[in-house]
């Protein structure tokens, strides 16, 4: 870049976070969000194939998925649901401290959402224990012998159980399904991470906070994902 | 440029957006006392346009998609086309795009799926 003179004055009154090659700050404000946006939408392209997947299979294995569903808790997938809900406020939180450049405050809601964060995943490796447990891990050691559903009412004679083929399916994408979720989860946390320690640092200013804007994005998808991952792996084969 | 509202500007409110975290409370008590409740095939649209809900809370405040144009309020998800022509609002097309491709990525693969079903 050519700079006269006048030019670099100019640039010594502006916000050091912004970089050469933006004119303004709001224009690097945008290119950022931007391309957060564009990610969001390949990742939404990502988890759709995996959704996709699941509808078919569903439809495909329909009691069978039923019985598999009823397998897994509906109390610790609702706890999730309400801590990811938890951490998605405190992300809004962090981004108004930032907004408002109250550094402590910023740092302790970064704090409070790895927090929740890892309380999420910590409940989800409990579930993933059990289902190593009961053998309900996709694999050579699978075992699966469960009724379909509805058939605890008939005499046990007539009683009919689910294929291990199809359930083993189910499990295999609800193990897809919630360890990209959970992968995402890690790396929010560690994204998070990242963020308090620059904010403790005081890197961030009510003039230049995109950074925490974007993760906050990042996460708030993230938290989407599981919205529509609760009710279709946990509540909607609850009743056949 | 300089008189937009872009979305990195909008401070939201404790308020407002502790409304909303009590919103998205009620609507996952909402699903799970329904998924309790036997409605049949019900279910699963009372559970999925819960989920949609929550969802679009979601991106309209969380994501402050709401707050980057005063014209846009709740068409975000509603028709992408629509939005694009109307209200050239960059988030807004944004985020309509992100909706159109979900689905679509689940009508294209149905599609393969069920072509490649019909052949065989």
């Amino acid at each position: 870049m050519h700079t006269s003179p006048a030019a670099v004055d100019e640039h010594a009154h502006e916000n050091p976070a912004l970089l050469h090659h933006f004119a303004t700050e709001e224009q690097q404000k945008n290119a950022a969000s931007l391309g957060m946006w564009v990610f969001l939408a390949q990742e939404v392209m990502f988890f759709g194939g995996m959704f996709c997947a699941y509808l078919v299979y569903r439809y495909k294995y329909f009691a069978d998925f039923g019985s598999a569903s009823q397998q897994l808790d509906i109390r610790l997938g609702a706890i999730n649901t309400v801590v990811l809900i938890c951490s998605s406020l405190t992300v809004v939180l962090a981004v108004r401290a930032a907004q408002l450049g109250k550094r402590m405050a910023l740092v302790f809601w970064l704090l409070a959402t790895i927090f929740l964060g890892l309380v999420f995943l910590g409940i989800k490796a409990d579930e993933y224990a059990e289902k190593f447990e009961k053998h309900h891990v996709p694999g050579a050691s699978f075992s699966y012998h469960e009724l379909l559903p509805g058939q605890e009412k008939l005499p046990e004679a007539e009683r009919q159980y689910a294929d291990p083929h199809h359930a083993e399916m189910y499990f295999s994408l609800y193990f897809a399904m919630t360890g990209m979720h959970a992968l995402h989860m890690i790396v929010g946390v560690g994204l998070f991470g990242f963020l308090a320690y620059m904010a403790w640092r005081g890197k961030y200013t009510p003039d230049y906070y995109t950074p925490l804007e974007n993760a906050g994005l990042y996460w708030h998808f993230v938290d989407i994902v599981w919205i529509y991952l609760f009710p279709l792996l946990y509540l909607i084969d609850r009743h056949r | 440029m300089s008189n937009h509202n872009s979305a990195s500007e909008h401070i939201s409110s404790v308020g407002s957006s502790v409304a909303i975290w009590l919103a998205l409370l009620a609507g996952t008590g909402i699903t799970v006392a329904a998924a309790f409740i036997d409605l049949g095939p019900f279910n699963t649209i009372v559970a999925l346009t819960v989920a949609t809900i929550k969802a679009t809370l979601v991106v309209l405040f969380f994501m402050h998609v709401k707050y980057t144009h005063e014209k846009l309020t709740g068409l975000v998800v509603v028709s992408a086309r629509r939005v694009f022509f109307v209200y050239r609002s960059k988030p807004v097309i944004i985020a309509s795009v992100l909706c159109c491709l979900f689905v679509d990525v689940i009508l294209a693969k149905l599609t393969l799926y069920c072509l490649w079903k019909g052949r065989t």
